[in-house]
């Protein structure tokens, strides 16, 4: 198990500083967090707005550095450890879906002919090959998360960060994109980081909830509920539901 | 489509139109020495293109123009987007031209004078003056409006500082590019006229110039109306780059 580990938090704590009536107020989001992420490995962070859970995954992508605890990344070098997958995106409006995914290759030393391969496959894997020469404004919401993904698969990522990139899809389209990435991940061995506040999506992607309440993590297990039952009217993911839904309030 | 084409055309037609019926009625009022009827300028216009006199002028002011926005163009988006992109060279560099920024380019005409003579020199450099500002300002305006999450894509994928200007911040503040040599040509294409009338001895300043001091005033008018026209030409032709070059933003564009 040691060895599969590719992500560690310790005790990490984050404050967020502004100023008010012309003095510093400082306000504490997360204390003394600890977390492990193994190879391969989904896991979901949920809470309420404000809990902390962007900042976290803003610390693991290395955007914020924590004032205290440690970050430890199991990398070799020149490897990207943690691509993000943003809420709005960051789809660039003036390319299309070709090369918006050949940006997350830019800093892969291998063949044109290589990068080629590696664009068709992540556009065929995440089903959106046949919009390839389609810019972002000529694509649904949830073709655009489906580029937004596939780019950040194409950088080959040791971690992919999400941070609610389904919130405004459909609950149609977004059940759809939850299991084809869940597929793709499990397949390409990646490890993920999801955060959301929809109890449905953290249960069905991932196989370890973590809560964030009061500045702390607390885990709720959803490994033991077999994949093919995770369905909304099934009884096992009701209480699993049910159980997320009381940690986090 | 045909609908909205028809609609355009028959507004510049009774724009024209009621351009030409105000100034016709005026004409009647005044003196026809000082303010010559449509006709007569007509008349003018059309002895100076049949006998090419006008060519030369037109060509001169186009030239000076042209170089000197382009010299302006190039200056100014340089010091936007190093200005934009590297905190040193703002905190250097920014405060100079915040100073110089208000100083209107007209006020550069004497220095102008001194320092290059009466001539090309000195056209040059007030249309690179007048084109450097607005550039400079509607780069730097677009390199530091960059949103945080592009900024944050670009960290992403450990793009070097070249990769990142190529891929994201070149083409995104394409469009504020384009928008600042708008203003820059209008700006540049008055000061041209403006540095010929003073310090020239060749354009369509200089024309009018040359004109007014012989009292025909269908001519000085005749140079207006082509000055007008031309003005009229440039800035469509960046409206058109600007259309072509973005058409990824999700914008409407005025009619």
């Amino acid at each position: 198990m040691g060895n599969d580990l590719c992500l560690e938090l310790k005790n990490v704590s984050y404050e967020y500083s502004s100023l008010e009536n012309g003095s510093k107020k400082r306000q504490r989001v997360l204390n003394n967090v600890s977390l492990k992420l193994n190879k391969g490995e989904i896991i979901s962070i949920c809470g309420t707005n404000g809990s902390g859970k962007s900042t976290l995954l803003n610390i693991v992508a290395g955007f914020l550095y924590p004032q205290s605890g440690e970050v430890i990344r199991v990398m070799v070098e020149n490897e990207i450890f943690a691509v993000f997958v943003f809420q709005d995106l960051g789809l660039l409006e003036w390319k299309n879906s070709h090369d918006n995914v050949a940006l997350g290759l830019l800093v892969r030393k291998i063949s044109d002919e290589d990068k080629e391969k590696i664009i068709d496959k992540q556009l065929s894997l995440l089903g959106v090959k046949s919009f390839a020469n389609k810019i972002p404004k000529e694509l649904s919401g949830g073709q655009k998360q489906r580029v937004a993904i596939a780019r950040a698969l194409a950088a080959n990522p040791k971690v992919l960060l999400l941070d609610e990139p389904f919130s405004a899809l459909d609950w149609r389209v977004r059940e759809t994109l939850v299991a084809d990435l869940r597929k793709v991940l499990k397949n390409a061995g990646i490890s993920a980081i999801f955060v959301t506040h929809n109890p449905d999506d953290a249960i069905t992607f991932s196989d370890k909830v973590l809560v964030l309440k009061n500045k702390i993590i607390k885990e709720l297990t959803v490994s033991k509920l077999d994949y093919k039952s995770r369905k909304p009217l099934d009884k096992n993911f009701s209480r699993t539901k049910n159980a997320l839904i009381n940690a986090i309030v | 489509m045909v609908g909205k084409h028809l609609a355009k055309v028959s507004g510049a037609v009774a724009s024209a139109l009621l351009f030409l019926g105000v100034w016709t009625l005026f004409a009647m009022l005044f003196n026809s020495f000082i303010f010559p009827s449509p006709l007569e300028v007509a008349k003018t216009l059309t002895e100076l293109f049949a006998t090419g006199e006008i060519f030369p002028h037109i060509f001169a002011t186009l030239n000076r123009a042209i170089i000197g926005f382009f010299l302006g163009l190039a200056v100014g988006s340089t010091f936007g987007y190093l200005t934009g992109m590297s905190r040193i060279f703002s905190l250097i560099v920014k405060p100079i031209l915040e100073l110089l920024r208000p100083i209107p380019p007209i006020a550069w005409i004497p220095l102008a004078i001194l320092w290059f003579g009466i001539g090309d020199a000195s056209a040059f450099f007030m249309i690179f003056i007048a084109s450097f500002f607005p550039v400079y300002t509607s780069v730097y305006f677009g390199v530091t409006s960059l949103p945080v999450v592009l900024e944050r894509v670009a960290k992403n994928y450990s793009l070097t500082v070249v990769q990142k200007f190529i891929h994201i911040i070149f083409p995104f503040s394409l469009p504020y590019l384009i928008a600042g040599s708008k203003t820059a040509i209008g700006i540049a294409w008055m000061c041209v006229i403006v540095a010929e009338i003073i310090a020239s001895s060749q354009g369509l300043g200089y024309f009018i110039e040359v004109s007014r001091f012989s009292l025909e005033p269908t001519r000085v008018i005749s140079a207006m109306l082509i000055i007008g026209v031309i003005g009229l030409v440039l800035h469509n032709l960046i409206e058109l780059v600007e259309k072509k070059a973005t058409s990824w933003r999700s914008v409407v564009y005025g009619e």
